[in-house]
């Protein structure tokens, strides 16, 4: 390996010296503690001792000024070894905290300041770089929203009563979803709404009878690291595919849901529940049967005795099944449907309004029905 | 590029070269070696007789510089290191910042006395402080300290064609073979001034529009942390002015108002020990000045009330650094 010579500290008064002779020519093989040169400082002249053993290469002619520290020559293995002077290290200005972070210390400060969590943003926007103007957007975004600080607020009430203290419940969707849920809300005693989060710029800030519109879905991450709520409910019922992906990745990430009943729903025993699941008024579920997650079961459906019936299906009013049914996961149910015994309906499909259903239904296919009505002027 | 040090010998020599009556007094200041810093390299070739190297009796020669101010000359008086000033503190002290104003001002005592101050070179205890503060307060007495955003050439001259009594002149031995602040040098940092006193004030920006976050405040051998600082800053899209005034005495208060503008936090520098410190002096100025305009207290940062090590990463941790600037400044915003 080549071995570097570089110019000594010799007189801390002098950062700079005079390269007077190499007492060693180049090429010349020199052992270790041989004076291969002289340098002069303002005080004095000084022999360089060669701290190590190789075949000499000089960088700087006899008569030159070097700087402390400067390279001036090497000493390699083998005589006929081509030696330059090595590539000034690029000069590590950035420290190893702010190479990890793709964020400006001024928008972490600002973050900060309003509550945002830099951390989570910095990995929304992995690859870029977040700075001010990117942080003041969201708050500009957010202006005039009562803010995240609002679901950190502690509640007295919950205070006092720690042990029988209102379940948090944090909707994901402001929309119509949204006004269904809360008013359900109104009427179960140990459950309060304490947000929502939207993707809708146009929401922020706002509020759906009385409940603050208090960030985006992905805020649900920071908000749940503060503890700002218990559970999640997701107020979408038409889109499915967002209703599941939001259900997977924010449950992937260890955020938990809460179910949301009506207390006119009539739940039989030995019945199971998952979670995430919205259920509204005066539906049934008849004994033995399994719910999965993430559904949203509107009113007046009656899923009947020993059913089972997956995840992330929604449901218009009115649909009645019979015993021992069973129903898939992310199916698009019609309003005003009734599903015969033993029947098995698959994953993906969409069965559509007044339906009669006799048969199983496979996997990813449309039920579709020949309404046998017309309309006309009397 | 002109390093502080250039400017320096140029000042010195087109004052001596403009005005016969300045003389140049100290320890090994004669030609070839010109001086422990070099700043007398030149000038006892160029102005023989005019140039006279002493014993080393300190407060000896202040003494002798007094009694030529006093008759009519204008000595330039070096002192090797500033920590040996202790030794000609009864000269300025007692003797010559008093004559002036115990006579009516019918006498003129225009004395400079240049000195290098400061560390970061691994003198250890005795070579490497900054005591320039146990000259401030005295009365009659000025401080000047020129900085890396200042013409140490230029300000000399300034002090040797206008002033009528006793100046300390402090250097700052780490900045003599640093090169001057140039834009061209240092993209996104702007340098402009103010004046409303003898010496101008450096204010220094990273930013070019908008409000500042944090004003800092600093003089001499500081202004090179201060540069850093805001050049590291820049990457962080945080406003920093920097006031950097020539004169430490008396306080540039109208200069340092100025230079802050909107400034809502302040931080001083200082590479002196932090207790009594020129800090406090100015944090008094701004608080009475800015009071109501500061959303919080004046932030001082100086060096350890300790002595300083000899070992260089001891030397470091007792002298402030740009991190502890850093530091502070992410703590005032936050």
């Amino acid at each position: 390996m080549t071995h570097f010579i570089t110019a000594p500290l010799v007189n801390v008064n002098d950062d700079t010296m005079v390269l007077i002779e190499w007492t060693k020519a180049a090429g010349t093989l020199v052992k270790k503690g041989e004076v291969i040169g002289v340098l002069e400082t303002s005080k004095s002249s000084y022999e360089i001792q060669s701290d190590g053993a190789g075949y000499l290469t000089t960088f700087v002619d006899a008569g030159s000024d070097v700087t402390v520290g400067q390279t001036i020559g090497a000493l390699a293995e083998t005589a006929d070894a081509v030696v330059s002077l090595p590539q000034a290290a690029a000069v590590a200005t950035v420290d190893d905290a702010q190479a990890e972070r793709n964020w400006t210390k001024k928008a972490e400060i600002l973050a900060g300041k309003h509550n945002l969590d830099i951390a989570a943003i910095g990995r929304e926007r992995a690859g870029s770089m977040v700075n001010e103007a990117d942080i003041e957007a969201i708050v500009a975004a957010r202006k005039g929203a009562p803010s995240i600080s609002v679901a950190d607020a502690t509640d007295i009430a919950d205070e006092v009563f720690p042990t029988n203290r209102q379940q948090r419940i944090l909707l994901l969707g402001g929309g119509m979803g949204a006004t269904l849920v809360l008013d359900v809300l109104t009427r179960v005693p140990n459950q309060r709404a304490v947000g929502i989060l939207d993707d809708n710029p146009k929401i922020q800030g706002k509020t759906v009878m009385g409940v603050p519109v208090i960030g985006r879905m992905d805020d649900i991450v920071s908000l749940w690291e503060r503890k700002a709520f218990d559970g999640a409910v997701i107020a979408i019922s038409t889109l499915l595919k967002l209703r599941n992906d939001l259900f997977n990745k924010f449950t992937a990430l260890g955020i938990p849901f809460a179910n949301v009943i009506d207390p006119t729903v009539a739940v039989s025993s030995n019945v199971s529940i998952g979670t995430g699941n919205v259920i509204f008024g005066f539906c049934r579920i008849g004994t033995c049967t399994t719910i999965g997650d993430n559904n949203f079961i509107s009113a007046y459906v009656n899923i009947e005795h020993h059913n089972t019936l997956g995840d992330c299906c929604t449901f218009g009013p009115g649909l009645w099944t019979s015993g021992d049914v069973k129903l898939g996961s992310r199916i698009r149910f019609g309003t005003g449907i009734f599903v015969e015994p033993h029947i098995v309906i698959g994953d993906d499909s969409i069965v559509a309004s007044g339906t009669v259903l006799t048969a199983n239904v496979p996997p990813k296919s449309i039920v579709k029905t020949k309404a046998n009505f017309s309309i006309q002027p009397l | 590029m002109v390093t502080y040090l250039e400017s320096l010998q140029a000042g010195l020599r087109a004052a001596m070269q403009g005005d016969n009556r300045i003389y140049f007094l100290g320890e090994d200041v004669l030609d070839p070696y010109g001086g422990a810093f070099k700043v007398s390299q030149g000038l006892s070739t160029a102005f023989p007789g005019r140039v006279m190297t002493t014993p080393i009796s300190e407060a000896g020669i202040v003494g002798v510089g007094v009694g030529m101010a006093l008759r009519g000359l204008k000595p330039v008086v070096e002192i090797m290191f500033g920590d040996f000033t202790t030794l000609t503190a009864d000269q300025i002290i007692n003797y010559g910042s008093k004559l002036q104003p115990m006579y009516n001002g019918q006498v003129e005592v225009p004395l400079v006395v240049r000195t290098p101050m400061g560390g970061r070179r691994g003198y250890g205890p005795t070579h490497s402080q900054s005591i320039e503060k146990l000259y401030m307060g005295v009365p009659h007495l000025d401080i000047v300290a020129p900085s890396i955003f200042h013409q140490p050439g230029d300000l000399i001259q300034t002090t040797l064609t206008e002033s009528t009594h006793v100046t300390l002149f402090i250097e700052h031995k780490q900045l003599y073979n640093t090169r001057l602040f140039e834009a061209a040098a240092h993209p996104g940092i702007h340098v402009s001034s103010v004046q409303h006193g003898s010496y101008p004030t450096a204010v220094v920006k990273n930013y070019s529009s908008g409000a500042p976050d944090v004003a800092l405040v600093a003089y001499g051998g500081s202004s090179l942390l201060v540069l850093e600082v805001m050049k590291r800053l820049l990457q962080e899209e945080i406003r920093v002015v920097a006031a950097v005034p020539a004169s430490v005495q008396p306080v540039p208060a109208d200069d340092l108002v100025e230079a802050i503008g909107a400034a809502k936090q302040v931080i001083v520098v200082e590479e002196g020990t932090y207790a009594f410190g020129w800090g406090a002096e100015i944090a008094s100025t701004l608080h009475t000045r800015l009071w109501g305009k500061l959303q919080k207290p004046v932030r001082r940062i100086a060096a350890m009330d300790t002595i300083i090590p000899a070992a260089k990463p001891l030397e470091e941790l007792v002298l402030p650094s740009v991190a502890d600037i850093e530091n502070a400044i992410y703590e005032v915003m936050t």
